[in-house]
């Protein structure tokens, strides 16, 4: 064999065996990324899933609450009215000892009680306004009724940039609202909450801003609790983006949610 | 044809230099396998550079050839020791002293450093494809970040590619010195392109993850 072609020999040969090894690495990258698209595949699937349980699960629990509601209201309260109403009977027709008159008032007292409280929670199961009036009524009442209490003044503006036609999605905004005045009634000791409503630049979107004036807390560390599990839960439902915004004069709570209007 | 050779191995040098450079900036950052990857390619370096200025002087280089390899050996001993523990395989470490052992016979009784150690040279590129190419079918297995994973592919995969073209040439070297100094030209040119490639993709590769903000997670 000549030197030329020993020489060939070997430049073929290295040649080969280049690229017998960038084979193995091109087929261990191509295995991987498949690999890893199966994966994320998976992953999506999973999250998926559990998108769907989490809404069947909140709309099971609102079917419940919904059933609960209708038989508190229309069972229950009904019942009681009717109780009510022979007591009242009871005691104008019939003349009573006025130890006994006492008693049947206390009766009396203690029925209407019973129905205010039943209608309340049932009320406050199902708002029955929101799908008689809609969500911008609904709001308004439920300010109207904390308001009412002289602890804390509610202030709604700019209302009308929140239009949402889906009554899902009305109630979950509700249920947020209703929460966070909840948690800053429960725990902030304010004196002021301010709900705002406004529109994102590309008017797709719908922006909240709640504020209150109370003592606030580390927004780094609201992770637990079942209520901020409720807002997070009904967030993603929404297909929003809800965070505590650190404020500046670092007073109370600023919490932001932006959700598209139509899904 | 030696013009041609002396450009790109001077090319080859200037990134190796440039290389080695990025390594010692950033060594005390190299964990685990890179750490062993990063004075593989010092020592390489100083190897190649050392060559160069003796051959300049016309210094017979040859020894410096049976230094690399012994050096060569123990730290790709290490490296793919690193690298086969770190997914929970069995390490190589047992072939180390059999391997210096071999070495240091081959230098003394067989291939004098006065001539080209092409036995161990041979053994080594041999040894590191084998492992090379096994250690990839293992971590093909492994469930890893795909970050991870081809961070380890492009190192494996460097030392492969450099071994695999540096094979031949080293097998044959011993006969390549007595051919006409043209026609062994095109195969150290050949060599030296895929060298020069080769450390420009580590360079790149070694820069880019080196800096990345999630590298202590992916280099572990």
């Amino acid at each position: 064999m000549s030197d030329a072609s020993v020489v060939t020999f070997m430049v073929v040969s290295m040649i080969i065996i280049l690229i017998i090894t960038v084979s193995v690495m091109w087929f261990f990258y191509h295995s991987q990324n498949k690999i890893i698209q199966l994966n994320m595949k998976k992953q999506a699937s999973l999250i998926e899933y559990q998108k769907n349980l989490l809404i069947n699960t909140v709309k099971t629990q609102e079917n419940e609450r919904n059933r609960i509601a209708a038989e508190l209201h229309d069972d229950v309260a009904s019942k009681l009215n009717v109780i009510h109403l022979n007591v009242h009977l009871l005691k104008t027709k019939w003349g009573f000892h006025p130890e006994q008159t006492v008693i049947i008032d206390q009766i009396e007292t203690s029925l209407n009680e019973s129905i205010r409280r039943t209608r309340m929670i049932s009320h406050e199961l199902m708002p029955p306004l929101l799908k008689k009036f809609g969500f911008h009524y609904t709001l308004h009442e439920l300010v109207q009724s904390v308001n009412a209490t002289g602890v804390i003044s509610v202030l709604i503006e700019d209302i009308h940039h929140c239009q949402i036609k889906d009554d899902h999605r009305q109630l979950h905004l509700f249920r947020i609202i209703q929460e966070l005045i909840s948690n800053t009634l429960k725990y902030a000791q304010a004196t002021k909450i301010e709900i705002s409503f406004s529109g994102s630049q590309n008017e797709e979107d719908i922006v909240l801003n709640y504020k209150d004036d109370g003592v606030g807390f580390d927004t780094n560390e609201v992770t637990s609790g079942l209520g901020f599990y409720n807002i997070k839960t009904r967030t993603e439902l929404l297909q929003g983006d809800g965070r505590f915004v650190h404020r500046n004069d670092g007073t109370g709570i600023h919490y932001v949610l932006k959700f598209p209007k139509d899904v | 044809m030696r013009e041609l050779f002396e450009l790109v191995a001077f090319g080859v040098l200037g990134v190796s230099i440039i290389l080695s450079g990025l390594v010692i900036l950033k060594f005390k950052e190299l964990n685990g396998y890179l750490k062993y990857y990063g004075i593989w390619i010092l020592i390489g370096t100083f190897i190649e550079l050392s060559s160069h200025v003796l051959v300049n002087f016309h210094i017979p280089n040859l020894f410096l050839f049976h230094l690399n390899a012994l050096f060569e050996f123990v730290l790709l001993v290490f490296f793919f020791n690193v690298l086969f523990t770190d997914i929970g395989d069995k390490g190589v470490k047992f072939i180390l002293w059999p391997g210096v052992v071999a070495i240091c016979f081959n230098s003394i009784f067989v291939q004098q450093p006065d001539t080209f150690n092409s036995y161990s040279m041979t053994l080594i590129s041999l040894g590191t494809i084998v492992l090379g190419v096994y250690y990839f079918i293992r971590l093909s297995d492994i469930e890893m970040s795909l970050d991870k994973k081809l961070l380890r592919m492009f190192m494996v995969g460097s030392v492969l590619i450099t071994h695999s073209s540096n094979m031949i040439p080293v097998l044959f070297g011993n006969y390549l010195l007595t051919v006409d100094t043209n026609t062994q030209m095109i195969v150290w040119i050949l060599r030296a392109c895929i060298i020069l490639v080769v450390k420009i993709v580590i360079f790149y590769t070694l820069l880019s993850y080196v800096y990345l903000q999630n590298y202590n997670d992916i280099s572990k």
